[in-house]
C-alpha cells in the first residue's frame, strides 16, 4: 500500500493546522457596533459577595447610590429628591417615586434601609465611618428614609454618595440587582463582567447594548489591548505612553482633572525640616511646571495648594506662588540652621512616577545646597513608615471619591487627622499638622453649614501650610482615558469611578 | 519503597509544611504595614480610612492579638480543612485558589511541554555534533534564553505575534489561544536550562561503554541515542525539572501579571502587598505542599528510570 505522507509531513501538517486553528480563535478585534469593553485597573468582581454579590460598586453604575456626586465635586438628587436637617442630629432624605430596581420591584424606604444594613452587618466600621449608629437608619414612611448620626454632622449627604452606598434590593439572591441603567448579564471570576442595559430605567435606555469591564492589572498591557483593538477603552493609561496613543490614527487620550493633588508632606517635628526658614528654601526651589511638563508628560496642573482646584472649597487660584527662584532658595538655606544634614524623602513603590519626581526634587535641592536621600517602601509599609514619622519628606497624593471631601483637610493638617495621629498622642508632635489654630479652623469648616464658611475656613488653612512650607505642592492629578478613536461619548467626571458609560457610540 | 520509608516521608513532609507556614506567617508578621489600613483603603477606592474604622477592623479580624495567638487559631483551622477568609472580601480562601488554579496548572503544563519540546531535541543535537553549528546555535539560544527577562519576552511575543502578525490575543484566560503566548514565553526560560544539562548529560552518557557496544553490535543510531542514552541522561533533568517548578509558580507572577491570567502567582502577590494574611498563608501552604509531593515525585521516577537507584527500601 503507497505511503500517503510521512511521518514528518504528518506532525507538520498536524502543527501548521493547530496554528491556524489558534490564530483562526484569535478574535479579540473591537467590539462591533454598540457593544464596548472597557479595561479597568482593578478586578471588577473583587469585592465581598455578601454584600454587592461579588461586583464592584464603582465604575458600573448597577447600583446608585441616593445623592449624586456631581462633576463640580458637589452634592446633587440621585435616587433621594431632596433632604433636609430636621435637627442637628437628623437627616430626612426623600425617595424618587418613579425608581424601579432591575427585577421590576419600585423602590422603597425599606429597601434602602435593608441596603444600609447590609452594609452595616457586613462592615462594623462603616456606620462609624459616616457618623451614624448600627440602627440609625429608619423608614419613616414608604419614601422617607430618616439618618441620626452620632454627632453635628452638616457633611453628611456627601458621605453617603460613596458608591460603597449604592441601593440594593432586598433579595439577596446571587444576582446583583440595583437601579442603575445597567444590570449584570454575566460575571467572570476574577476576569470580568458584562453589563446589558436596563429597559426600565427612568431616564431611558442607555446606548451600549452591551457593556464589560475587563480586568487587566498591567498598564503596559491595557495599552497593548487598546492598540491591538481588543478593548474600546482602557482606563488609567500610563502618563508616558499617552502621546503615542493620541498620535496614532486608531486611538485616542482623554484626560480628565481629578480631587487628587501631589504632594511633599514636610515633617515640621523632625530636624532639619522643623526650619521654617529651610522649609521655605526647599518651596523656593521647586518647579511645579516642571515636574508636570517632563515627568508627568504635560498631563496635570501645576498646583500651588495641597487641594486640587476641583474641589469647591479650594482655593488655588488665591494662593500665593513661590517661585521657582533657587537664588532665593540658596539664601534662605544660609540663613536657616541647616548643617549639612540629608534629608530622607519617602516614597510609595507603587506610584512609578513619584520616584522621577523625587529624584527630580532631589537635584533641585542639591542645587541650593541641602543634600538628600531617597527611600522607598512598599504600599502596606508606606503608611506605617510615613505616621511614624521616620522621613522630613513624603511625597503623597491625596484626593476623594465622593462629593465628601472635608476628610482631606482634617486627615492631612488636623492633629488628630490620620497622616498625624500617631506621633501626636506619642509625644504631642505630628507630621505636617501647624498646630492648634490650624485644628480649631478645620473643625469650624467642618461644622460649617454653608459652602462660603466652610471655603472661608478652610482657605485660611491651606493660606497657613503654604506660607508655614508645611507642604510643597506639586501638581493636581489627572487621569488618563485611552480609547479607540471612533468611541465618543464618555462622560468625564472628575471621580473616575463614576465616569458615565451611557452616551457611549461608535462614529463611523 | 517500604511502608515505613513511605512514613518517614511523609512525617518529614509535615515538618517542613508546618516550617514553611511558621516562618511565612512570622515573616508576613514583622514585615511593616498594617493589613487593616491597607484593606480598607483599597476596599474605600483610595479613601484615607478613619483611625476608629482601623481599629474596629483590626478588633473582627483577631490582629490585636499576638503572633502565636494569631498563628494557633490559624493552623487550628487548618487542621480542620479550614483555610480561613480574606480579611477583603471575606471570601473563603479554599474557593480562591480553586478559581484560581486550573490557570496557573494548565501554564505550569504547557511550560513544560514548551520547554521539554525545545530542551530535549536541543539538548541532543547539540550533544551528538558537539562544537557543530547547530552546537554552537543552541548553546547561543539556551543563553538568550536564560538571559532574557520574563516579562520582556512576554511584550515582545504580544508585539510581534498580536499586534504585528495578529495571531494570537494580547491578554486573557478564556481559551487555549490564550495560553500559547504565556506558555511560550515562560517554558522558553526553562527551556534553556534543561537544553544545557541534557546536553551535558547526553555527552557524559554518550561516551559510556555500553553505548560504544551498542554501535559496535550495529543497532540504528536513533534507537542508541532515544532508547538507550536518552534514558540515562534523563536523570539529572528530572532532577532539574522538579526543580523547575519553583521557576514555574514565580514566573507565573510575571506570566500572569504581563498575559492578565489570574492565576495563584498574582493572588498571592496581591495579597503580600494587602497584606491579606489568610490569602498569602493558604496559597504559601498550597504551594509547600505541590513543592514538597513534587520532590517526591521527581524521588519515584528516578527508580523508573534507573533501577539502580534505591530510595530506602531494604538495604540487602
Amino acid at each position: 500500500m503507497p505511503k500517503l505522507c510521512s511521518r514528518r509531513e504528518l506532525l507538520g501538517g498536524t502543527l501548521a493546522g493547530a496554528v491556524g486553528l489558534l490564530a483562526g480563535c484569535s478574535s479579540s478585534e473591537a467590539d462591533a457596533d454598540d457593544s464596548f469593553t472597557v479595561a479597568l485597573t482593578r478586578d471588577p468582581t473583587r469585592e465581598k459577595w455578601d454584600v454587592y454579590n461579588g461586583i464592584t460598586p464603582y465604575y458600573t453604575h448597577v447600583f446608585e447610590p441616593l445623592v449624586d456626586t456631581t462633576t463640580e465635586m458637589e452634592t446633587a438628587p440621585l435616587l433621594a429628591t431632596d433632604w433636609e436637617a430636621v435637627d442637628e442630629t437628623t437627616w430626612e432624605f426623600s425617595l424618587r417615586e418613579d425608581v424601579t430596581f432591575h427585577n421590576g420591584a419600585s423602590l422603597t424606604a425599606d429597601a434602602v434601609v435593608h441596603s444600609f444594613n447590609r452594609v452595616f452587618e457586613q462592615w462594623a466600621w462603616v456606620p462609624g465611618w459616616i457618623g451614624v449608629t448600627s440602627d440609625g437608619v429608619t423608614a419613616v414612611d414608604d419614601t422617607t428614609v430618616r439618618f441620626e448620626t452620632t454627632e453635628p454632622f452638616p457633611a453628611f449627604p456627601g458621605t453617603i454618595s460613596h458608591q460603597y452606598f449604592g441601593i440594593q434590593h432586598p433579595d439577596e439572591s446571587e444576582t446583583p440587582t440595583g437601579t442603575g441603567p445597567y444590570q449584570v448579564d454575566e460575571v467572570k471570576p476574577g476576569q470580568s463582567i458584562r453589563l446589558t442595559p436596563f429597559a426600565g430605567y427612568r431616564d431611558g435606555t442607555a446606548n451600549p447594548t452591551e457593556l464589560t469591564f475587563e480586568w487587566i492589572k498591567d498598564p503596559n498591557t491595557r495599552v497593548l489591548s487598546l492598540e491591538k483593538g481588543s478593548v474600546d477603552v482602557a482606563q488609567q493609561i500610563p502618563k508616558s505612553r499617552a502621546t503615542a496613543l493620541a498620535d496614532a490614527p486608531e486611538t485616542a487620550v482623554d484626560t480628565y482633572l481629578t480631587p487628587e493633588a501631589g504632594l511633599v508632606a514636610v515633617n515640621l517635628y523632625r530636624s532639619p525640616t522643623d526650619d521654617e526658614q529651610l522649609r521655605k528654601a526647599l518651596n523656593w526651589a521647586v518647579d511645579q511646571s516642571q515636574i508636570v511638563d517632563s515627568v508627568l508628560n504635560g498631563i496635570g496642573k501645576p498646583a500651588r495648594g495641597p487641594i486640587s482646584s476641583t474641589i469647591p472649597w479650594s482655593v488655588h487660584d488665591d494662593l500665593p506662588t513661590y517661585g521657582p527662584d533657587r537664588d532665593r532658595a540658596r539664601e534662605l538655606v544660609a540663613a536657616s540652621g541647616y548643617n549639612n544634614e540629608t534629608l530622607s524623602i519617602l516614597i510609595n513603590s507603587k506610584n512609578t512616577d513619584d520616584r522621577t519626581i523625587a529624584q527630580t526634587l532631589s537635584g533641585w535641592f542639591e542645587e541650593i545646597g541641602v543634600t538628600s536621600e531617597i527611600r522607598q517602601v512598599d504600599p502596606a509599609s508606606f503608611n506605617d513608615t510615613f505616621t511614624a514619622g521616620e522621613a522630613n519628606l513624603t511625597l503623597v497624593g491625596f484626593g476623594s471619591n465622593s462629593a465628601a471631601c472635608d476628610y482631606l483637610i482634617r486627615a492631612m493638617f488636623h492633629s488628630e487627622g490620620s497622616d498625624n495621629r500617631k506621633r501626636y498622642q506619642q509625644d504631642g508632635t505630628g507630621i505636617y499638622n501647624p498646630g492648634p489654630e490650624v485644628d480649631r479652623l478645620i473643625e469650624q469648616g467642618y461644622r460649617a453649614e454653608t459652602l462660603e464658611a466652610k471655603r472661608d475656613y478652610y482657605a485660611e488653612v491651606q493660606r497657613r501650610v503654604v506660607d508655614t512650607g508645611a507642604v510643597i505642592p506639586l501638581y493636581y492629578n489627572e487621569s488618563v482615558f485611552g480609547r479607540q478613536a471612533d468611541v465618543a461619548g464618555i462622560d468625564g467626571h472628575p471621580v473616575d469611578n463614576m465616569i458615565e458609560w451611557s452616551g457611549l457610540t461608535r462614529e463611523q | 519503597m517500604n511502608g515505613q520509608e513511605l512514613c518517614k516521608r511523609l512525617l518529614t513532609m509535615a515538618i517542613v509544611l508546618l516550617g514553611v507556614s511558621l516562618l511565612t506567617y512570622g515573616l508576613i508578621f514583622i514585615t511593616p504595614g498594617d493589613p487593616a489600613r491597607t484593606i480598607l483603603t483599597q476596599q474605600m477606592g483610595g479613601q484615607i480610612p478613619s483611625q476608629e474604622a482601623v481599629e474596629q477592623f483590626r478588633a473582627e479580624n483577631g490582629l490585636d492579638d499576638p503572633f502565636l495567638v494569631q498563628y494557633a487559631h490559624w493552623m487550628g483551622d487548618v487542621l480542620q480543612g479550614d483555610l480561613g477568609h480574606s480579611y477583603y472580601n471575606d471570601r473563603s480562601v479554599s474557593e480562591m485558589i480553586i478559581q484560581r488554579l486550573p490557570n496557573t496548572i494548565a501554564l505550569a503544563v504547557a511550560s513544560i511541554f514548551v520547554a521539554l519540546v525545545i530542551a530535549i531535541p536541543a539538548g541532543i543535537a547539540s550533544a551528538r555534533n558537539p562544537g557543530s553549528q547547530a552546537d554552537y546555535a543552541a548553546q547561543i539560544g539556551s543563553l538568550i534564553g536564560v538571559s532574557m527577562p520574563n516579562f520582556w519576552l512576554g511584550y515582545l511575543l504580544i508585539i510581534v505575534c498580536s499586534l504585528r502578525l495578529n495571531l494570537f490575543p494580547v491578554a486573557g484566560a478564556a481559551g487555549l489561544e490564550h495560553l500559547i503566548l504565556p506558555s511560550l514565553t515562560l517554558g522558553s526560560g526553562m527551556a534553556a536550562v534543561i537544553a544545557r544539562l541534557v546536553r551535558t548529560a547526553m555527552l557524559d552518557v554518550l561516551d559510556d561503554a555500553y553505548i560504544q557496544a551498542a554501535r559496535a553490535k550495529g543497532l540504528r543510531e536513533r534507537i542508541i541515542i532515544y532508547k538507550h542514552a536518552l534514558r540515562n541522561a534523563l536523570v539529572p533533568v528530572v532532577t532539574i525539572i522538579g526543580l523547575q517548578l519553583s521557576y514555574v509558580l514565580n514566573g507565573a507572577v510575571v506570566i500572569e501579571v504581563v498575559f492578565q491570567r489570574p492565576g495563584l502567582g498574582t493572588l498571592l502577590v496581591d495579597a503580600i502587598f494587602a497584606r491579606d494574611y489568610p490569602v498569602v498563608q493558604g496559597v504559601t501552604l498550597l504551594i509547600g505542599v505541590i513543592f514538597v509531593l513534587m520532590n517526591f515525585a521527581v524521588d519515584l521516577t528516578y527508580s523508573r528510570l534507573d533501577p539502580r537507584i534505591d530510595l530506602g527500601g531494604d538495604p540487602t
